[in-house]
């Protein structure tokens, strides 16, 4: 049972956004990016204003929508949700001053069984890091949990081999993953270049692989751990396995964290006099 | 257009036949996709070897042309030559290295040199399959030359150049043109005086119409490319007017401060506002901002006051150029090797131990003795002078140079002549050798002289040297001619040091992006038939600054580098290699990776309209970029396309490695 | 040489391919093992050329280039340094032991050292034996 106090905060938190909501398509903005009752939602009208919700069943990466649109956006933003936005931004695929952040602090997610997501429950980041509003009351940061990574570091590589070989058996290519992914923002991705060879059409292992590997590496220094990944995959692979490994090597080889800080040049675009040896 | 290629198999004389069997290669080449003719020719870089490639392309209709021979560094050049005379593109020429890469280190093993060479086939054969043909960026070429190092190696090229009609820009970072050979009293073996022939050349220099004489100064900034060198000059205040400066020394007579007179190898002083020597081109006065009074305690400026030309100027702020060139040759000379290194031979500790050029100077006339030669302990003349050679040089100790200094030996044969013929029988000479190197025109002859003029000769490298009270030494040397050992003291023992690239010759060489080679001296393309070019187009290398050589290779050497930038400007235009990113920007996302990563500005985002949409996307400087591919390996989306470097051709050669 | 383990090397013309021509040059023995791949730059490799490496049977793999610092294009190995040590690491967490991916930085002059370090690398592959994960099928050359 949740506390009356929670239930209060939540619905002071959805008032305010319908304020915000309002007063930003009456000055002009070209749409808000919202929740309503079934999930993301876009509100261009006044009139459809009330439709926008705030629970703890609002789950979905909505920074993903934002490079499509050209006028004044207003969004709102999880503390999880706002690390992707920073790196939109400092990849030129959104502009700041387009863009109005209505920033919630959030304790956490449930899923449809109530259950907090996973990665919820050692949420890093429950504030968001960039808003032009700020709603919700701050809950206490948790350290960002690596140990299913440590954990296969520890095994040797032909076990490791079997593991990613395995959870891969189950992929279908679908690229759900790819596709909910808000710093896969290429216009035509690499893996679906015919000419280049770097891929084919077979929904073989090997190919599986290849797109796992390439899309794990691309993102290595933009990855924010939102998770959206894992929840998109219809076939429940666990794929934030691999990307957390990439977050972690990052953060030990260069001191660096995706989506904190708008001022920091990602690491594999910029190098230092000292870096470490491969 | 369906690929038509031709693969040839060069032996290189035994070179390459000798180990990988080219039958074999050539049957496994002419079953590989798209090969439509594959042979095997002695010397295919040779005319005929060459002529053969050309009438095949025609008879055959090949468009893609394969040479296994030598590294593409030797001869990629001369084979896409070859191709263009024949109304092919150069660059639908592939190049697999199956000598230096192959033949060469597996000499040892002729089978699996075969397989090797099998293997390098049929990647290069993969990759020419997606060859495209590209068409040369013609850049215009700058009539100018920058000539780095105002020594007899840059003097000479300056003055080539300059005669040719070229502008030259002589940039030296002392007070004075001359280097090191302004420094020595004869040269060897004619026994000129070095001040006699070197100071014409230095008026040359400074009266010559085409020439700007730059000294004092440094290159700060190097950018742009062979034809198009854009370079940034700072010249150093010398704080006196070189407009108003007379050169009259009444400046130099005032001024109260000494200091040692590098010059002179600090064997004699000079003071904080000086001349290096009198012969000094240009003959102005510079002040030395370390010593000088006014700089370091705010007081004196005497030369200020009696300068009649009103000449001083302590405000004098250092100067910034810009220049264009179109080609670079860098002489940066060279510096003696610390013979304090050596400790065993108490180089710094004993008065009497001195090195090759502080003899030099003691016996030039204008040097701190006035010609006299004394010991520097109590004036005496020398009654028996030791030279050793080899001090630092031939070294296999930590701090010790590998390499033949080149000019030890004749140098230690000379200074002995000299005393000799001042001396006579007054005096004893001992040379103690590791090897007696006179291997240049005249250097035998002069060997030979200095010997009957009963030098004494000594085989052996003494261990130690030992000072005695009255500051005479002695030391002990095995003589391996004699069998003997010897004990030999002596008044003065001169150490003949090795040279070593001048101080600052690396920080140049990185500025300039041209590599050094394993003792430090700057890389030549190729040891035996480039000497004086560098994987720079259009910079070029003269003198100490590519390997220890005496003055007659240095000019030598000037003239070449000389010819080779007279070459290049006079064509008037250079062809830049089209090897360049491309950006698609129909799915560029504008994200900018590219930009971050280019390390020459030569790409950067623009604002685009697409459909009544604005869009951020990539765009290429073509004349900046120099095709090094970091941005086309930045760009995640796979937009960028690196010219004659494509991904599907690397992946390509990856496949086709992976079949055998 | 079908037991013996195969590595492809990506060297940069300015560099380390000539540093390898140098080892030729100069007589110096090496295992045949190694077929290079000549790029401009080290900067040029994109870090999933070493998967595709691996996926086509090489069994080690050698990214050589100019020293940090030296590179002819000012920075282009400072690039490569960065990417390869975060796919090096990557790779290794997916099944390739890092001991069959290395970066070295070999300069023109430094023949005796590219030797070494294929001479190094094919024993400790031998040891290693071949590579069995991340096979895959090879396309016929078109």
């Amino acid at each position: 049972m949740r506390k009356m106090s929670e239930v209060h905060e939540i619905a002071k938190i959805e008032i305010a956004i319908k304020e915000h909501a309002s007063s930003l398509l009456s000055e002009g903005a070209e749409c808000i990016i919202g929740y309503d009752k079934d999930g993301p939602c876009f509100i261009e009208d006044l009139k459809e204003v009330d439709k926008l919700v705030w629970n703890n069943h609002c789950i979905h990466n909505l920074t993903k929508y934002l490079p499509d649109f050209e006028g004044k956006v207003g969004i709102v933003v999880k503390g999880c949700d706002s690390l992707s936005l920073v790196e939109l931004i400092k990849h030129n695929q959104v502009s700041r001053d387009k863009v109005f952040i209505i920033g919630i602090s959030c304790s956490g997610i449930l899923n449809e069984k109530k259950e907090k997501y996973k990665k919820c429950k050692n949420c890093s980041h429950p504030s968001p890091v960039i808003y032009d509003v700020l709603l919700g009351e701050k809950p206490v940061p948790k350290e960002e949990d690596h140990s299913d990574v440590v954990e296969l570091e520890s095994l040797p590589h032909e076990e490791r081999f079997s593991f990613w070989e395995r959870m891969f058996s189950k992929c279908i290519k679908c690229f759900a993953c790819r596709n909910i992914c808000p710093v896969c923002f290429c216009k035509e991705c690499l893996i679906d270049r015919r000419e280049s060879k770097w891929s084919s059409k077979f929904v073989s292992t090997p190919e599986i692989l290849t797109y796992h590997v390439t899309r794990a590496f691309h993102v290595a220094d933009m990855c924010t751990a939102c998770g959206e990944c894992e929840r998109a995959c219809p076939m429940k692979i666990p794929v934030l396995k691999l990307y957390k490994k990439l977050r972690k090597d990052v953060k030990e080889l260069f001191g660096y964290e995706a989506g904190l800080n708008l001022e920091e040049t990602p690491p594999l675009i910029s190098f230092s006099e000292d870096d470490p040896e491969p | 257009m369906k690929p038509r290629i031709g693969v040839y198999i060069c032996h290189c004389g035994l070179n390459i036949a000798g180990s990988v069997d080219v039958k074999l290669v050539v049957e496994y080449a002419s079953r590989l996709p798209n090969v439509v003719l594959a042979k095997d020719y002695t010397y295919v870089c040779s005319d005929p070897g060459q002529l053969m490639i050309q009438e095949d392309i025609k008879r055959e209709n090949l468009n893609k042309v394969i040479v296994a021979a030598c590294s593409p560094r030797m001869h990629e050049q001369t084979f896409q030559k070859t191709l263009s005379m024949a109304g092919l593109n150069p660059y639908l020429l592939e190049v697999a290295n199956i000598r230096e890469h192959c033949s060469w280190p597996h000499e040892k093993e002729p089978e699996n040199a075969t397989e090797k060479a099998k293997g390098l086939v049929r990647m290069a054969v993969a990759r020419a399959s997606l060859l495209e043909p590209l068409e040369p960026v013609v850049v215009p070429i700058e009539k100018a030359a920058l000539v780095i190092g105002g020594g007899i190696a840059g003097i000479t090229a300056s003055l080539k150049l300059a005669d040719s009609g070229f502008k030259v820009y002589l940039v030296e970072r002392q007070p004075s043109i001359g280097g090191r050979m302004a420094q020595l009293d004869k040269t060897f073996p004619t026994l000129d005086c070095s001040a006699c022939i070197l100071t014409p050349l230095m008026v040359d220099v400074s009266r010559h119409p085409n020439i700007v004489l730059l000294t004092y100064s440094e290159v700060e900034e190097v950018s742009g490319y062979v034809g198009n060198f854009k370079v940034k000059i700072k010249g150093k205040p010398r704080y006196v007017d070189t407009e108003k400066c007379t050169g009259c020394g009444t400046c130099i007579q005032k001024c109260p401060v000494k200091v040692p007179n590098e010059f002179d190898v600090r064997l004699s002083e000079r003071k904080a506002i000086y001349l290096p020597f009198p012969q000094a081109i240009p003959l102005k006065c510079t002040i030395d901002k370390e010593y000088c009074l006014y700089f370091q305690k705010g007081v004196c400026r005497l030369c200020e006051k009696f300068c009649e030309a009103k000449a001083v100027n302590f405000d004098q702020k250092p100067l910034e150029m810009e220049i264009e060139v179109g080609t670079i040759i860098v002489a940066t000379g060279y510096d003696p090797f610390d013979a304090s290194k050596v400790r065993e031979y108490g180089y710094g500790q004993y008065r009497n131990v001195i090195t090759g050029l502080e003899f030099e100077r003691i016996t030039n006339a204008a040097g701190p003795t006035g010609g006299k030669i004394i010991r520097s302990s109590d004036s005496n003349e020398p009654k028996k002078v030791a030279f050793i050679l080899c001090v630092g040089s031939r070294e296999e100790r930590e701090g010790g140079l590998s390499y033949c200094c080149r000019i030890g030996c004749v140098a230690a044969l000379k200074h002995a002549y000299i005393l000799k013929s001042k001396f006579g029988d007054e005096v004893d000479v001992f040379i103690c050798y590791t090897d007696l190197r006179t291997f240049g025109k005249g250097h035998e002859e002069f060997y030979r002289t200095v010997r009957d003029m009963g030098v004494k000769f000594i085989h052996g490298k003494p261990s130690e040297i030992h000072e005695l009270p009255d500051k005479s030494l002695v030391f002990d040397v095995f003589d391996t001619t004699t069998n003997l050992m010897l004990r030999v003291t002596a008044d003065i023992v001169v150490l003949i040091n090795g040279i070593e690239p001048s101080y600052g010759s690396d920080d140049l060489a990185r500025l300039l992006k041209i590599p050094k080679g394993p003792e430090g001296f700057l890389m030549e393309l190729h040891p035996k038939l480039k000497p004086i070019e560098t994987a720079m187009d259009g910079i070029f290398i003269a003198g100490v600054a590519q390997g220890p050589k005496d003055i007659t290779d240095t000019v030598a050497q000037a003239g070449a580098a000389a010819a080779a930038a007279g070459a290049l400007m006079a064509r008037g235009q250079a062809e830049t290699p089209p090897i360049l990113a491309v950006v698609d920007e129909t799915t560029c996302s504008g994200c900018g990776k590219c930009v971050s990563v280019c390390g020459y500005g030569a790409i950067r985002i623009v604002e685009k309209e697409e459909r009544g949409r604005k869009r951020k996307v990539a765009e290429v400087v073509e004349a900046l970029c120099k095709g090094c591919g970091a941005c086309g390996a930045a760009c995640l989306s796979g937009c960028i396309t690196m010219r004659h470097f494509t991904d599907a051709q690397i992946i390509a050669m990856i496949n086709a490695f992976g079949l055998g | 040489m079908k037991e013996e383990p195969r590595i492809i090397g990506f060297l940069c013309n300015w560099c380390s391919y000539a540093g390898a021509d140098l080892a030729g040059i100069s007589r110096i023995k090496y295992p045949p093992n190694l077929k290079a791949i000549r790029v401009m730059c080290t900067g040029r490799l994109n870090p999933l050329f070493v998967l595709k490496s691996f996926q086509m049977g090489a069994d080690g793999v050698l990214v050589a280039g100019c020293h940090p610092g030296d590179c002819h294009y000012t920075s282009g190995n400072m690039h490569a340094r960065r990417r390869m040590a975060v796919m090096r690491r990557l790779l290794d967490y997916m099944g390739i032991d890092k001991r069959r991916f290395r970066v070295e930085w070999v300069s023109a002059s430094e023949g005796t050292k590219f030797a070494g370090v294929v001479e190094e690398m094919t024993d400790e592959l031998k040891k290693l034996g071949p590579l069995k994960a991340w096979r895959a099928k090879n396309e016929k050359n078109e």
